[in-house]
């Protein structure tokens, strides 16, 4: 008897064992429902573009995930409307802190009316394929410090 | 002391106290010693005589009540034994009767009366400090076999398994992503608001200067300091020496009630000015 519950004990340490291997290699899943406002601006010699936008941001634990975007854009003196949903899948690395992030699809609502050629010049992480690596980061305990490649993005309020 | 003896079919002497089978034909050389556990058994059968005993019980009376360790492994074993030495001495090998699902009977067609000389005795419960003295009789002893397994159903103990290795995996599968937590390095304040570099910047002057950055485009934002308000600025270092190629991204948190922040973060870039 005594044999068998040994026999057993160490089968369930042997398999909590390859848990907390698998928790701590694997990739994880995020689960993260978030605001941001954001006020953008680029100047390039005399062209400037700008937008003010809300993101609202969904992580599910599949992987999938998608970004309600509203606000407005403007460019040579005129303003547009952004309004439309991302989205994306994301693969996050072994750290947890790394996310590459490829967008599945984009739904315009009927608002929504900046040029294409904007988007291809200025936003182009909302085109559908177009794949970017974030770095997501807790700020304080109760927000998200989202970073691209050029460093931090935008700060993301958890909702 | 009470003596317990039965006669079985006119022709075999069984007394219980002894532990003892003997053919009445025959001098008392040819007694057989019976095992403690044969002699129990065969004690409860014999005075049940016609009634099905459970396999249970019989672990019970001849095991547990004893403090040994019985099977049902065991129990058929010495059942055997038993039906080989009942069938050699009654000429009958239908003595005791395997009830299926149920437990076994002694057979009604054996005839049992009880010994003239103990009629008027007490049927009583052994003793194991009694029959222990038997316990050497070589061709009906048994060894002590594996402890009896008073056993759950298959199914459920394999559920239980399940269950219980399912956790740890389950757990692995289900554990939440630990975002870990941004270093932040206070630079100063604005107007009273605290605000925060996200790198650290390599000397005061620099510091000195991102401040500056921070407060420039907060007037130009209109993100006014105002209660529990902080800010954070990451400036790159093209922003400190020229304005092409600069990048500066502001933000200002609000905490407001249960620790909930309200952020508007600003952003500017320049190239080639």
């Amino acid at each position: 008897m005594k044999k068998m519950i040994s026999f057993w004990a160490f089968l369930f340490a042997l398999v909590t064992i390859v848990a907390v291997i698998a928790i701590l290699v694997k990739a994880k899943p995020l689960d993260i429902k978030c605001d941001a406002t954001l006020d953008y601006e680029l100047s390039n010699q005399n062209d400037v573009f700008s937008y003010s936008v809300t993101h609202n941001i969904t992580l599910s634990r599949d992987g999938s995930g998608y970004d309600h975007i509203r606000g407005a854009v403007y460019n040579d003196g005129k303003s547009y409307a952004l309004a439309r949903t991302v989205y994306f899948s994301y693969k996050s690395d072994a750290a947890g802190d790394a996310h590459n992030f490829s967008v599945d699809e984009q739904r315009l609502s009927g608002i929504d009316n900046v040029p294409d050629s904007l988007i291809s010049q200025y936003l182009t992480y909302l085109l559908p394929k177009e794949k970017r690596l974030f770095t997501l980061n807790m700020l304080n305990g109760n927000k998200i410090l989202i970073s691209t490649y050029q460093g931090p993005y935008f700060i993301c309020n958890i909702s | 002391m009470s003596q317990m003896s039965y006669i079985l079919n006119e022709n075999v002497l069984y007394r219980f106290d002894d532990g003892t089978l003997q053919l009445l034909a025959n001098d008392e050389d040819d007694i057989v010693l019976l095992t403690p556990v044969i002699n129990r058994m065969l004690y409860l059968l014999v005075s049940r005589q016609g009634e099905v005993i459970s396999k249970e019980e019989f672990l019970e009376k001849v095991w547990d009540e004893y403090g040994r360790n019985g099977s049902t492994n065991t129990l058929s074993q010495y059942i055997s034994t038993l039906r080989k030495l009942l069938g050699k001495y009654l000429d009958n090998s239908d003595v005791i009767i395997t009830v299926p699902k149920q437990g076994y009977m002694f057979s009604r067609d054996i005839e049992i009366r009880r010994h003239e000389s103990d009629v008027l005795n007490k049927v009583q419960e052994p003793a194991e400090s009694k029959v222990d003295n038997h316990a050497d009789i070589a061709d009906v002893t048994l060894p002590q076999t594996k402890k009896r397994e008073k056993s759950l159903p298959f199914a459920f103990k394999v559920s239980v398994a399940v269950l219980i290795f399912s956790l740890p995996l389950a757990l692995a599968y289900f554990w939440p992503a630990k975002i870990s937590d941004k270093t932040v390095y206070r630079l100063g304040d604005m107007e009273g608001c605290p605000l925060y570099s996200f790198i650290k910047y390599p000397s005061k002057d620099v510091e000195f200067e991102v401040l500056n950055i921070a407060n420039e485009l907060r007037e130009r934002k209109n993100l006014d300091c105002v209660n529990n308000a902080v800010f954070y600025i990451y400036a790159n270092a093209n922003s400190l020496h020229s304005n092409s190629g600069s990048y500066i991204m502001l933000s200002r948190c609000i905490n407001n009630a249960k620790n909930h922040d309200t952020c508007i973060t600003s952003q500017t870039s320049r190239w080639q000015q």
